[in-house]
């Protein structure tokens, strides 16, 4: 029986997954440039909000998604406005520990309101699968990667299109000019930081169906989103996805065809990063200096 | 003539360094004024004093007769000034379409935008046929229209250019000329900042010699072209763009690679 | 003249004496310390607030029965809180035996911060009795080796595997084909020795043995790989967030092994909650499960009442059902408490002799007499009982599979 339907299968879903967590925080980094090490936090809290709405109320996650990403939109915002603009112009390492307590201190907040316990929501499909002879398609994961896919359209059109998403790229690209043009750098800053809460806390809603919601969850998932964006380059949402799918691909792979390689599968990412780092120091798409 | 534009004993700098003592000029409707200096005399620090990047340590700037020292930067293009700025800074992942699109982001000239398109467009030949090309892939002088074209898609009253001439061959710098002439041509008065004082003074109705952090010189055109300060400085044969010039004291440009997009 | 000698001698001697009486009693008013480290934050937190709430509750049934003092000493309980780390862990130690100077430790729980804790009490000479009541790693017992004062409440791994393996033996017989699913961590590489050696032993045929990555979000490739090797066993050895997100997949994949075996998760609330319908007919074993019906100690049926009313006291002040970890820190607790009690004093020799000689009957069931395991010279609670979550109704029980004369079910086939 061969392993490569499901390998395939697994690695496109993971994929998916990928792409939608690593998108949020690549949006915040690539227009503020600040690496915002609350951004699983984020994730954490979506994954949560879901689960209460669940066992309190029955409420599917899909169903409760669109009301949960407003919420957070506004936490990020408000975030951004008590906290992050005052270290917009901060040595990068205040920036860093900024965040990155922030992170510790949802963490912890976390735990003491809900405990370390292993949550899960488990709406009907979470459990089911598509079989296709000897390979499913879990549709859990299926609708996880079918959201992610649906988000980072409307993002990337959002961007392309509208008024606000191309004033987002203008800032990301040269926030002085942007300024010129007549545009609120603060607000678009502030903006793009929301937006980034918003697409976490949307990994989070999908996540908390597809693996185990605890308060610790969120932290594993910035590190890969890093590592993703870094393997993409900067500037680029096309690289950011490739890099998303090599990243799946990759761990997937060295899973289902290496020998206990499951074990140091995602140690792969780290030594994939390293080596296109030394090919290529901006990434797979990043822009070498004019 | 009405005064559009007017400085008035403007002290600014960066950190400790103090660029501009005492500087002073007016810009009038219909003209086209130009500022001209050195490498380092603080051109660009005037334009970034007047559009609101960088505050003032003293002094005042008005428009059309109201002060505008408290208005902030980005809403300085609704009052109907805008900049083509140093080095053009054109969004360089963005396409010329995209870039032009930004141009006229603000309110005022939001509603306008598909007409001015057409302007612009009309009057850069060029940036039509690059309209989806990317704008950093363009040459200097195919920027420099892009920065020139977008900061007329904000339907100004007052054009400020700063060294639009900078880095180009002769064959361009003409080029580009001929754009901004017939940008004034359309009633759009014009501010330019240069460092080739040939060029600024073959089209410029007056001019202000800027040195030392002040007005060393003003006057028509033709005054300063026989006036022996400009002569000395910067008329003398073979010359090129780029003399040698004391440490420049740039702004931080916030021109970043990548960027989002 | 020599009545006033032997005058002054009487009273010299009876001020010796009362100064004696005197001193005494003021050393009676001494301290009985108990240091408890435990997780209180961090992965293992649920055990970490089962041992709390174990401790806890022993102290005030302990007030409730016996006033504020044993043994004539005041009772002082110093947590310390190990976040789950090893490294925090191993300065609590420290500081418990060297600067706390505690007579006696309780904790900590979990595999990895336990073992931990062995070689920062071993290298004190004059260390404290410690307690454990929890700590299956079998690497915790090679450690410790044959030490006088080490007490460990709670099952080694192996007892896990040799019940598991007894109970299968009794249902299915050993003509069957194991596939072994274990993660990389401290617990899975702790267990799948033992687990391989007993299953081997007793006659199953192992057919895979997949490592999965600690902490992974896609435990697939392992399902699919054992699937293609059609085992009627599947032995899952992992915990917390992998116990989970493994049961969850394994459900998803409809694999049709007919026999899915884990260790302590199934009986978790927090397991059983978070996987829902993919619970259904695993099997876990453990030291305790509510409902087994234990009688009450006629020595002490306050503290150590029948189970049903220890369960029931429990629910009434906690709102919920008690865990094992909490009946093991609770029964190991009281036990402490009793030594100090009947022997009126904290010295290690004297409390170790106690207890080793005792043997109360508790809530935990089995009596509490210690005895040697292969190494540890003074084990107790390491018979378990094996039980299966069955769908009952709308929702899941555990049906208790064995040893035979408590089970109240039989080994199912997963549907």
């Amino acid at each position: 029986m061969s392993l490569l339907p499901q390998f395939l299968i697994d690695s496109i879903l993971l994929g998916g997954l990928y792409t939608l967590m690593a998108i949020g925080f690549a949006l915040a980094f690539g227009v503020t440039r600040i690496i915002n090490f609350a951004h699983g936090e984020f994730i954490m809290l979506g994954a949560y909000a879901a689960f209460w709405l669940f066992t309190g109320w029955g409420l599917d996650p899909l169903a409760v998604m669109p009301a949960v990403i407003v919420l957070g939109f506004a936490c990020g915002w408000l975030l951004f406005k008590a906290f992050i603009e005052r270290v917009l112009t901060a040595p990068n390492i205040n920036q860093i520990l900024l965040t990155f307590a922030i992170g510790l201190v949802i963490q912890h907040i976390a735990v003491i309101l809900w405990s370390g316990n292993s949550r899960s929501t488990t709406p009907e499909y979470a459990l089911k699968a598509l079989t296709i002879g000897d390979a499913f398609i879990p549709y859990g994961r299926l609708i996880g990667c079918g959201v992610a896919v649906l988000l980072v359209a409307m993002l990337i059109a959002w961007l392309k299109w509208a008024e606000d998403g191309r004033a987002v790229r203008a800032v990301a690209q040269n926030s002085d000019a942007a300024t010129l043009m007549g545009i609120n750098v603060k607000g678009i800053y502030a903006l793009s930081f929301a937006l980034s809460s918003a697409l976490g806390v949307a990994t989070g809603v999908v996540v908390s169906f597809i693996i185990t919601v605890t308060p610790f969850m969120g932290f594993p998932m910035l590190v890969k989103a890093v590592a993703i964006v870094i393997v993409a380059g900067m500037g680029s949402i096309v690289g950011m996805v490739v890099g998303a799918f090599v990243l799946a691909f990759a761990e997937t792979g060295f899973a289902y065809y290496v020998a206990e390689g499951s074990g140091w599968a995602e140690g792969v990412a780290f030594v994939l990063i390293t080596a296109i780092l030394i090919i290529r120091p901006y990434g797979l798409f990043g822009d070498a200096e004019a | 003539m009405t005064e559009l534009l007017s400085l008035s004993n403007i002290r600014a700098g960066y950190g400790e360094s103090v660029v501009l003592q005492d500087l002073s000029l007016v810009v009038r409707e219909g003209e086209m004024v130009c500022l001209i200096g050195a490498n380092g005399s603080g051109k660009t620090t005037t334009t970034r004093v007047l559009t609101g990047l960088l505050k003032p340590w003293g002094g005042q700037v008005a428009f059309a007769g109201t002060p505008i020292d408290n208005i902030a930067a980005n809403h300085r293009v609704e009052l109907g000034v805008s900049l083509a700025p140093e080095g053009r800074q054109v969004f360089p992942n963005l396409t010329v379409n995209e870039n032009l699109l930004l141009g006229s982001y603000s309110r005022r000239a939001r509603p306008q935008r598909k007409r001015t398109l057409a302007e612009v467009y009309e009057l850069f030949p060029i940036l039509a046929s690059r309209r989806t090309q990317k704008a950093g892939l363009m040459s200097g002088g195919e920027q420099q229209m892009l920065a020139i074209g977008r900061a007329l898609m904000a339907r100004p009253k007052l054009l400020v250019l700063d060294e639009p001439s900078l880095g180009l061959a002769p064959k361009i710098v003409l080029d580009v000329y001929r754009a901004i002439v017939r940008t004034a041509e359309q009633g759009v008065s014009i501010l330019f900042v240069e460092q080739n004082v040939r060029a600024a003074l073959s089209i410029a109705h007056r001019g202000y010699v800027l040195a030392n952090g002040r007005i060393a010189f003003a006057g028509s055109a033709a005054e300063l072209r026989n006036s022996k300060l400009v002569q000395e400085a910067f008329l003398a044969p073979r010359r090129t763009n780029q003399g040698p010039a004391p440490v420049k004291v740039s702004p931080i440009s916030t021109q970043r690679e990548g960027g989002f997009g | 003249m020599l009545n006033g000698f032997w005058n002054l001698v009487y009273a010299m001697g009876l001020g010796v004496l009362s100064l004696g009486i005197g001193l005494s009693s003021a050393e009676a008013q001494g301290v009985f310390k108990i240091g408890a480290p435990a997780s209180l934050s961090g992965k293992y937190v649920a055990y970490g607030v089962q041992a709390k709430n174990g401790i806890e509750h022993a102290l005030e049934m302990w007030k409730a029965t016996r006033g504020d003092s044993a043994g004539g000493r005041k009772i002082e309980l110093i947590f310390a809180d190990t976040q789950s780390d090893n490294a925090l862990t191993v300065s609590i130690i420290n500081d418990l035996i060297q600067t706390q100077k505690v007579d006696l430790i309780i904790g900590p729980d979990g595999s990895n911060v336990a073992a931990t804790a062995v070689p920062p009490w071993k290298k004190f000479k004059e260390r404290p009795i410690w307690i454990l009541p929890g700590g299956s790693s079998s690497k915790i017992e090679k450690e410790v080796g044959p030490d006088p004062y080490f007490f460990h409440t709670y099952a080694w791994a192996y007892y896990y595997h040799i019940n598991n393996v007894d109970a299968l033996k009794a249902a299915v017989g050993t003509k069957k084909k194991v596939a072994f699913v274990f993660t990389d961590g401290a617990y899975g590489r702790a267990h799948i020795d033992d687990a391989r050696r007993y299953v081997k032993e007793a006659g199953f045929e192992i057919v895979a043995n997949e490592l999965v990555r600690e902490g992974s979000a896609d435990f697939n490739s392992a399902i699919i790989k054992v699937r293609a090797t059609r085992p009627d066993i599947l032995y899952a050895l992992m915990q917390t967030t992998d116990a989970v997100q493994f049961a969850k997949q394994v459900y998803t994949a409809k694999t049709g092994i007919p026999y899915l075996v884990g260790t302590a998760q199934a009986q978790l609330t927090e397991w059983q909650q978070a996987v829902g319908e993919a619970q259904n007919c695993w099997t876990g074993v453990t030291t305790w499960v509510n409902g087994l019906a234990y009688p009450a100690d006629p020595r002490e049926p306050k503290l150590l009442p029948a189970a049903a009313a220890w369960e029931a006291a429990w629910r009434a002040k906690y709102g919920k059902e008690p865990e094992f970890l909490e009946a093991g820190y609770y029964v190991s607790t009281v036990l402490a408490l009793l030594a100090v009690e009947a022997t009126k004093s904290v010295d290690r020799d004297v409390l170790k002799t106690w207890l080793v000689g005792q043997d109360y009957k508790s809530p935990m069931g089995l009596h509490s007499k210690f005895k040697p395991s292969e190494i540890t010279p003074h084990q107790a609670f390491g018979e378990m009982v094996v039980f299966q979550r069955v769908k009952e109704g709308n929702g899941y029980v555990s049906k208790l599979i064995f040893p035979k004369d408590i089970a109240n079910g039989t080994l199912q086939t997963c549907k």
